[in-house]
């Protein structure tokens, strides 16, 4: 509870680089709507996080805060996704873990749209 | 006297209460005057060992609480304002360390050591080149086979020349971008200040926080596991503003004090006729009850809040560390200026029993420690998206 949850130094600067998770093996529906998703929220990314390397070449288990993203950026990025996606996010997901990973803000997402398709396309 | 409900403390209020009385007061003009460390106040504190009160008991400490730590830091300030800011910067280091790095084996020694030696902590979060910004670093932790190094311009090193070690932010790697930062613990025979500026300042003039040129060499296991992102928003932030806002309140208690005895020594004078000023007492009081609610409120909502990681890094709690901070940096000036009135020619004189020069130069030091505007305009980015009052 004390220590942070983080993955060590070595970890963030390896995993930064790596390019998309593979998702084969999964229905067909599911994986294009996440990759979809994941678009999306990469672009948001581009658009607001102001990171300081290609947002295309982050892997989604990045820390994006080891990729440049500040607190600043964070609220601007909250609101950009809260834009593209079409929801608002409730106060116990404004959290530093929320948006510490692209694949945290997917599951974030996922969790606020299940029962409705994933935003505007 | 604001007396919060202590648990473990040992009688340790009791004794900042005598410490403050007897030593830090009757230094208190001379340290200020002379803009030199309240060496006195820090023997005594040390003999008694409150550097290290908030140290588990685990490790030979105190076992203190934060809530323990407020009471004393507002004690110490009604006596001296240096020495409780200096006490109190060495407990929000402290805290970090307890609550962030207890765990690695290079901590818990430390901490077995700095509860022994009551050693004094200073901090380097400030840089030249961030603007202010203690969540930004320009320097960077370099290393070269788990022996680190590393070079930082900071412009103010409060009590760095009277410090037995340093807690200095850095970004992490040479490659890292500035909000990747660490915590790393510099020991006095590890770093050299090369210093770079003087401290000649309205208040808090024995806190004795010139610039300097900060270099040190030391091994990687000194750097706190946690990230500087989870210690700053977890511990930090709402340790800093909750110990300083503490002694403020000392401080306005002080003046408020003096306002007291003022009015009743004028009652004294003319028995039977209320004096006119003794309304704005009625009303500085009552404003001075309202900061230590605000304190007291905010010391239980860290307590209560502390031990839950999500929502100590929540932006809910840190608009409302925020604002604790903002409004007691306003209603310190306030109660000391209000007492001034009360006090008159008496208040103003600088060799008067009830001079109130020093507190209220103090006092404006409040808004400036982390810049109120700063904490407004982040406040009002998390409230773009925050929901919750």
């Amino acid at each position: 509870m004390l220590l942070s949850s983080r993955p060590e130094s070595d970890a963030v600067r390896n995993s930064c680089p790596k390019t998309s998770a593979d998702t084969a093996g999964v229905e067909l529906d599911f994986v294009q709507g996440e990759t979809r998703m994941v678009d999306k929220i990469r672009d948001t990314l581009r658009q607001y996080a102001r990171l300081n390397r290609d947002v295309s070449a982050i892997s989604e288990d990045a820390d994006l805060y080891a990729c440049g993203l500040t607190s600043h950026a964070t609220v601007n990025l909250m609101l950009g996704l809260e834009d593209a996606f079409q929801l608002e996010f409730p106060e116990r997901m404004l959290r530093r873990r929320t948006f510490e990973t692209i694949a945290n803000i997917r599951e974030s997402i996922t969790e606020l749209t299940a029962g409705q398709p994933t935003g505007r396309s | 006297m604001p007396i919060t409900v202590m648990n473990r403390s040992f009688g340790a209020l009791e004794k900042a209460q005598r410490i403050g009385l007897e030593i830090a007061a009757p230094a208190a003009d001379a340290v200020d005057r002379d803009a030199r460390f309240p060496t006195e106040a820090f023997d005594a504190l040390r003999a008694e060992r409150m550097l290290g009160i908030l140290i588990p008991t685990e490790f030979g400490g105190g076992g203190c609480s934060i809530t323990d730590v407020s009471a004393i830091c507002t004690t110490l300030g009604q006596y001296c304002s240096a020495t409780a800011m200096i006490f109190a910067m060495h407990q929000i280091q402290v805290a970090c360390i307890v609550r962030h790095a207890r765990e690695s084996r290079f901590f818990s020694s430390y901490l077995a050591e700095l509860a022994d030696n009551q050693s004094l902590i200073a901090s380097a979060t400030s840089e030249i080149g961030v603007g202010g910004d203690v969540r930004s670093s320009v320097c960077s932790i370099e290393n070269h086979d788990g022996s680190i190094s590393l070079r930082k311009q900071a412009p103010v090193i409060s009590y760095g020349e009277h410090a037995d070690s340093i807690l200095a932010t850095a970004r992490r790697t040479p490659d890292s971008p500035p909000s990747d930062q660490v915590l790393v613990l510099l020991r006095r025979d590890e770093l050299k200040l090369e210093r770079t500026s003087g401290w000649d300042t309205l208040g808090f003039r024995g806190t004795c926080s010139p610039g300097f040129v900060l270099t040190a060499t030391t091994t990687e296991d000194h750097i706190l596991p946690a990230t500087f992102a989870d210690i700053s928003s977890q511990t930090m932030l709402p340790v800093s503003h909750i110990v300083w806002t503490s002694l403020w309140l000392g401080i306005a208690t002080a003046a408020v004090g003096r306002a007291r005895a003022y009015i009743r020594a004028e009652a004294r004078k003319n028995p039977g006729k209320t004096p006119a000023a003794s309304v704005r007492l009625a009303e500085v009081v009552s404003r001075l009850q309202g900061m230590r609610a605000l304190v007291n409120d905010s010391v239980r909502g860290y307590e209560s809040t502390m031990d839950d990681a999500d929502a100590a890094s929540g932006m809910n709690f840190a608009i409302r560390m925020n604002n604790l901070k903002l409004s007691c940096s306003t209603m310190v000036v306030d109660i000391v200026s209000q007492a001034m009135l009360i006090c008159g020619m008496s208040g103003y004189r600088m060799d008067s029993k009830f001079s109130l020069g020093r507190l209220l130069r103090d006092a404006y030091g409040a808004a400036l420690m982390i810049n109120n505007d700063r904490i407004y305009s982040s406040n009002a980015a998390m409230l773009l998206v925050s929901k919750d009052d």
